[in-house]
Parts: structure tokens; sequence; C-alpha cells
């Protein structure tokens, strides 16, 4: 495996008759958390799901080197995984249950099944949830039983849809601090963001849309400076104005 | 409680309903006279009631996973009014060709009917789902089958009145009663029950990832589209096989899936096997109710599945709300 994540070329997502995605060129790599940013409507979300495989498109996109197109299902479920920003599951599945959901198409025998399960809800810390009901957790207990449903594919690519909307300061902290620690053992992690100093603070890299074109991508430092974000929000940034917090 | 257990439990509660079943009717079992008769009329009865509600149950569980909602029945693929429009018009035609069909085994005409009317409902159902439908096309394509089949059914019902052996017969069609089932329906709707039941156990890890929705079912390798497929290929021959031996039975396929998810949990590959057999235990019973109860003659099955059904329906929906809000 390469250090490129993700490799997309002239990527175009139409649904309907109105083009949602021109021309997305963009590369992720292993070991980094790397941000989606662009106001509402700039097509992070939809970027996102092409990526997984979710939305049909036009273009080349590279997943580990393979393309995506060509990859069975249970293939693309051994490069990827994706967490949506909410997930619709409302049934009182145990979290040990969810979690195995990752291992639906995988055909591998029970032991590794089993291991990867054990291990994804270690890392996440929610192996001691794991006789509890989905539907009875917290919003950030549920981010993180799914977080572990994604880690139990044992894709090394994670793609996340806000990960931390809807939760309190503290939960995001952790949370953020949790993709830090998997990045850092080399996961590649993609997220779309909505908080610029979120992305300031916690990813390497930065992709900037809006009106789904990618305008500016490049280490977050230079994607959340004064230009790109005069061009692509309309609004002046200001010095040492963002707030910061860190966990006790 | 272990799923073992609630098996035993739930093959007990099958073992009594039926023992209940063979003994309640007008004559008595102490006629020796009519005691093998008895028990050969009673025992196809109440397999037919078991198999009925077997396969009304599982088809309960498998939409209401499909569906993402615990108020779906399966009769909301409209695959039972096409059922029991199969019926209605098999009925139609035998009584029209009735002297040149003397050759033929009538009591078979009205299982193969609405095994008909059930899979033309299917195949309009398909056909929506080839041209790529989501769900909620589906629901409504169910809706205006079911809408436009029950319309035909109560104009071809009224027309019958005309012959009142034949209104008479097409009303308690209708009303839903396993009271004409004999062995050769049963024989007829079992490996119908069976495979069907098999098939959407086989579905069962697939229709639990898909509660997450179907993008996260998705993302998670689940071939969709087949799912959805298949999953309505076999309630359509669920709902087949009961129909074929009880005609319009009401509430089974709602309240049974929805009485065991607090004590099974929401896992299909659990809840198959438990509501097969909840499902035919509940019918069994409500047939020996129909025929306990006091009256010229005895209650058609849909009207005490109706009931108890509509009732019990409300108290598990309560039960559910006051678990949810904590009251």
């Amino acid at each position: 495996m390469g250090d490129t994540a993700i490799l997309t070329e002239g990527v175009q997502v139409t649904l309907g008759a109105r083009p949602v995605l021109r021309d997305i060129s963009f590369q992720a790599r292993y070991g980094a958390i790397t941000a989606l940013l662009g106001p509402n409507g700039a097509g992070k979300t939809t970027l996102l799901k092409a990526v997984a495989g979710l939305l049909p498109h036009e273009g080349r996109i590279e997943v580990a080197g393979e393309d995506l197109h060509r990859l069975h299902r249970a293939d693309r479920v051994r490069l990827l995984a994706y967490v949506p920003q909410e997930s619709l599951l409302a049934s009182p599945f145990r979290v040990e249950h969810v979690v195995r959901q990752a291992r639906y198409s995988l055909r591998t025998d029970r032991q590794s099944h089993h291991a990867a399960v054990e291990h994804a809800m270690e890392v996440v810390d929610v192996a001691h949830l794991r006789k509890r009901s989905f539907t009875q957790l917290s919003g950030g207990e549920r981010r993180r039983v799914l977080l572990a449903r994604a880690l139990a594919t044992e894709a090394k690519l994670i793609l996340l849809d806000e990960p931390t909307a809807s939760l309190d300061i503290r939960h995001a902290l952790s949370f953020y601090d949790l993709l830090k620690e998997l990045a850092a053992s080399g996961y590649c992690i993609v997220a779309v963001l909505h908080r610029l100093d979120d992305a300031a603070r916690f990813t390497e890299r930065a992709i900037l849309l809006k009106d789904g074109r990618l305008l500016h991508q490049g280490t977050t430092a230079d994607v959340i400076s004064a230009e790109p974000i005069r061009d692509v929000y309309g609004v002046e940034m200001e010095e040492a104005t963002v707030l910061s917090f860190r966990l006790r | 409680m272990s799923a073992t257990r609630l098996h035993l439990a739930l093959v007990l509660a099958v073992v009594v309903a039926g023992v209940l079943a063979l003994f309640t009717g007008a004559a008595s079992l102490g006629d020796e006279s009519l005691r093998a008769t008895l028990l050969q009329l009673r025992g196809a009865r109440l397999l037919a009631a078991f198999l009925a509600g077997a396969a009304l149950s599982v088809g309960g569980v498998a939409v209401q996973g499909l569906f993402r909602n615990p108020l779906a029945s399966p009769s909301i693929l409209g695959t039972t009014a096409g059922a029991n429009l199969g019926g209605q018009i098999a009925l139609l035609t035998a009584s029209a060709l009735s002297g040149a069909s003397a050759a033929l085994a009538i009591e078979m005409v009205l299982p193969i009917g609405s095994l008909i009317g059930a899979l033309v409902a299917l195949g309009i159902l398909l056909i929506f789902l080839r041209a790529g439908a989501d769900l909620l096309t589906l629901l409504l394509t169910g809706f205006i089958l079911s809408s436009l089949f029950l319309s035909i059914g109560s104009f071809l019902t009224s027309m019958a009145q005309e012959s009142w052996e034949l209104g008479r017969t097409m009303v308690a069609w209708s009303l839903g009663s396993v009271s004409g089932a004999g062995a050769r329906h049963v024989l007829f709707a079992l490996p119908l029950t069976i495979v069907g039941t098999i098939a959407i156990w086989g579905w069962g890890h697939a229709l639990d990832v898909m509660l997450s929705g179907e993008e996260e079912a998705a993302s998670l390798g689940v071939d969709v589209k087949a799912t959805r497929r298949w999953v309505v290929v076999w309630v359509a021959v669920l709902t087949g096989a009961a129909v074929s031996l009880g005609g319009g039975v009401a509430f089974v396929g709602l309240i049974v899936p929805h009485a065991l998810r607090p004590i099974v949990g929401a896992e299909h590959r659990r809840l198959v096997p438990s509501a097969a057999l909840l499902g035919g235990a509940f019918l069994i019973a409500c047939d020996a109710l129909g025929r306990a109860l006091p009256g010229r003659s005895e209650i058609p099955l849909g009207i005490v599945t109706g009931l108890i059904g509509a009732p019990l329906f409300l108290w598990l929906l309560v039960r559910m709300q006051r678990e949810a809000y904590g009251g």
C-alpha cells in the first residue's frame, strides 16, 4: 500500500440534471487528517459520498491505488469506511451487534471477525458499552460506536461527515483526540468539517470547496488563511480571534 | 431470556394452543363415531392456522425490517390484496365452470388462485423495482395496488350477491377463515411457508444492516437492490401461502413482531423463528376462540384477529411510548 489513500482526477457528480461537483482533483494520504471545508451547499458531503462509492460519478477516483469503479463491494469495504453525519439506526441493537455489522460482507473466519470487532471497540473505548442498546446511548457514545463500526472493517481510510456535529465541547475534543491518534497510527481520515477553528487545530491538510468546485487545497495553515477564506466565504479573517479549548 | 428457553416456551404455546383447538368445537371428541373424522378435520385446520400465522408473522418481520417501520405489515406491498383478489376471481371462475370443472379438485381452486394473485401483484412490484424505485415508491406502489385490488374485489363480491351461495362464500373468504382448509391446502402451503421462512432468515443479516438506512448499508457492503428485491419476493410467497390457507387475516403480521422485539431484540435471525412459532400459536388460538364463542355459527378468523389484534396493538404502542419517554 502506497502513501496515497485517495486520488481523484476530474471528478464530476450530477444529481438529476444538476451538476453538483465539477472537475475535482485532489489527493489525501495515510497518516494524516484531511478536512473538507466550504460553505453550505459547496458539495462537501457529495464529494465524501462519491469517494465512498455511494454516488455515481464521472472522472477517476482511486482508493489505495484501486479504481473505485472496478472495486467489488467487499473490496471497497476492506479499503474504506464511511460514517454519516447522522445514522438512521433507531433499533435497539446491542452495541457489539452494531459494531459486528462492519463484517457483513467480509469473508474471513470467525476468530478474525471477533478480533477485529473487539479491537475496534477497545480503540474507540466502547467495549464497556457492548451489552447496551444503541438507542439508549448518548450522542457522543453513538458517534464512538459508529466510528468503532468503521474501524472494525479494518479499512485504513475513514470518511467522516461532520463527526462532531451535535457533540458538546468535551466530547468533541475527545473525539478529535481519537482521530489524531488514529491518523498517527497510519489511518487516512477525511472529515467534512464546518468549523474552521476545529480544522485549523486538528487537521494537517484541507480542501476548500465552493459551488461544487475545488478552489484551494494544501496544508490547513495555507488553506485557512486570509485570501482563500475571503475567496470562498466572503468574510475577512481576523488574527487571534479564534477561541481555543483543551481537555483537562 | 435465552433463545433456547424462548423457543421452548413458544413450542409449548403452540402445543397447548393445538391441543385446545383439537378439543374446541360444537361436536365432542367423546363421541367415538365422530372422533377420527373430527381429529382429521380439526388437525388439518390447526395446521393451516399455524402455517398462515407463521407465514404472516415472518412476512411482518421482513417488511418491518425492510421499511424500517414497525407499523408495516405484509399487506403493505399489495400482495395480500392481490392474493385475496386472485382467490375471489378463482371462486367466480370455478362457479361459472362448475359443471366442466368437476374433474378438477375444486378445493384447490382457491389456493392456486390466491397464489397466482400474489404473484401478479409481485410481478407489478418487481417492474417498479427494476426501474430503480426507492422504498417510498415501493410503499406507494404497494398502497395503490392494495386499493386497486380491494376495489376490484369489492366489485366482484357485489356481483356475486346474485347467487346466494356464491355471495356467502365470497364474503366468508374476504373475512378470513381456515374452516375450509384440508390436508391438500396444508400440503400446498407447507413448502411455500418453509422456503419463505428460511429465505427471510437467510436475508436476516442484510436486513439488520439495512436498519441503518440504505446508504449506510451500501457502505457496509450490502447489495441493497438485491436485498430489497428478494425480500419482496419472499414476502409475496409467504403472504400468498397464508392467504391461500385463510383468506384475509388481519393484524397477525403487525402485532407478532411487535410483541417479540422487547423480548427477542431486533436481530432478524432471532426474530424469524420466534415470530413463526408465536404467529402460529396465536392464529391457532384465535381460530379455536372463534369456534368457542357462543353464536349460531363460528366467528370468522379475520374478525377474531381484528378484535384481539387492534386493542393488543394499541397496548403495545402505549407500552413502547412509555418505555421511550420513561413514563
